[in-house]
């Protein structure tokens, strides 16, 4: 699975892919900052961070994701089988309680949890896509070659990078009250960072 | 004189084996077994165990520590935190999405080899906590040659029908203190010990 993940996620993902680092998107922020510095311009930076983000996983949501991936049935089937066959029980001081069947969210610790997970936030990179397309969001402009950026992603950490017009925001704000709705990632609004740059 | 320099390796025998044991039990990893750190390895179990103990937790604002009280509520917490009845109401329909194409998905439902089990296997941190189960990979790669035909048809038969025996898939959830001094069960991170052969499985896909 790992092997064709790099093909599907989005350029602006960097977590848990191979041939993507740690530091890459640390380093587009960072050259984002300094190009705008250097033109002297200004932009909006908004760091937004997931409630709970494993545990609030819609497994419809996660398998619809995999089909509009083009994974093949007998590969999401496999993975229908993973999830709805566990069962969780909470070790407290040693002694566990009696077992349940959870019908949502991704276990950390399960191997498969970060890759699922993956797949769920391609979600957003697709509509954050969707939206540049119809040019109702504006990144910065970055590099000899003007590559604009808008937003990067790391697993559930995500930072929306765009010039600072009160449309850009509420765009952004939309986005993510609609992947809401789709995925039960829900935003923690208290933990949002903000930033302003002259 | 033979058979008390038989007692004598029989005796260090024993003592290397508690101190594994104990070493195991403290969780500590950068030190090995075979110097006799017994007493080091111990004071690291009774200062975990002190750090991880839920003495109580917070109920509607007040503090309860009656042991069977405690855990439902902790039962009753987590199984509402991993539930939930309703169905998508929003797809993403209109949104483009570069999808894999045949050969990927021919490569991801291949057969698996023996080989790659063993990887998946052998990819696993030996000493990490086990699952339900009580089977550390220690265990599995030690004794791989005795048990790998099993655990084979195991892998395959998932492969072909796509289901977990069952009991394969349980696990636990250990509940990690995030702040010092946790009250509420917010304060808790729920790490999960999935079983051996779900690890594998999971791995190899």
């Amino acid at each position: 699975m790992q092997k064709v993940l790099h093909k599907i996620n989005d350029q602006k993902q960097s977590a848990f892919i191979e041939g993507r680092g740690l530091l890459d998107s640390v380093v587009l922020v960072n050259e984002v900052i300094d190009e705008v510095r250097r033109i002297k311009g200004k932009c909006t930076i908004i760091k937004v961070d997931f409630e709970k983000a494993y545990d609030s996983v819609n497994w419809e949501f996660l398998l619809y994701m995999m089909a509009r991936l083009g994974f093949c049935d007998k590969w999401i089937k496999w993975i229908r089988g993973c999830l709805e066959s566990s069962t969780i029980s909470v070790l407290v001081n040693g002694s566990p309680t009696e077992q349940f069947s959870p019908t949502k969210g991704l276990r950390q610790g399960d191997p498969l949890a970060p890759f699922l997970f993956l797949i769920v936030v391609e979600g957003l990179a697709g509509v954050v896509r969707q939206a540049e397309y119809k040019g109702l969001l504006e990144g910065i402009k970055v590099g000899k070659k003007q590559i604009p950026i808008n937003m990067l992603q790391f697993a559930d950490d995500t930072i929306f990078v765009c010039s600072p017009k009160p449309q850009n925001i509420v765009v952004i704000k939309s986005i993510l009250r609609c992947f809401e709705i789709a995925s039960r990632l829900k935003v923690n609004f208290h933990k949002r960072k903000y930033w302003y740059a002259k | 004189m033979s058979e008390r320099k038989h007692m004598f390796a029989e005796l260090k025998r024993i003592n290397y084996r508690q101190e594994v044991l104990h070493k195991q039990k403290s969780r500590v990893k950068w030190l090995e077994a075979g110097d006799l750190n017994t007493k080091f390895f111990h004071r690291m179990i009774k200062w975990r165990r002190m750090k991880n103990m839920i003495k109580g937790v917070k109920i509607k604002n007040q503090w309860c520590e009656e042991p069977r009280k405690v855990k439902e509520n902790i039962k009753n917490f987590f199984e509402k935190r991993f539930t939930e009845k309703s169905d998508i109401k929003v797809r993403l329909d209109n949104v483009q999405f570069t999808s894999i194409n045949r050969e990927d998905n021919v490569s991801l439902t291949s057969r698996f080899s023996e080989n790659e089990i063993k990887e998946a296997i052998w990819d696993c941190d030996s000493s990490k906590s086990p699952g339900p189960d009580g089977f550390n990979f220690n265990f599995i790669k030690q004794f791989w040659d005795t048990i790998k035909l099993d655990i084979i048809r195991a892998v395959n038969s998932f492969h072909s029908c796509g289901k977990l025996a069952k009991g394969s898939n349980a696990s636990f959830i250990t509940l990690i203190p995030k702040t010092e001094d946790p009250q509420g069960l917010e304060e808790y991170r729920p790490i999960s010990l999935v079983g051996s052969v779900y690890k594998i499985i999971s791995k190899i896909i």
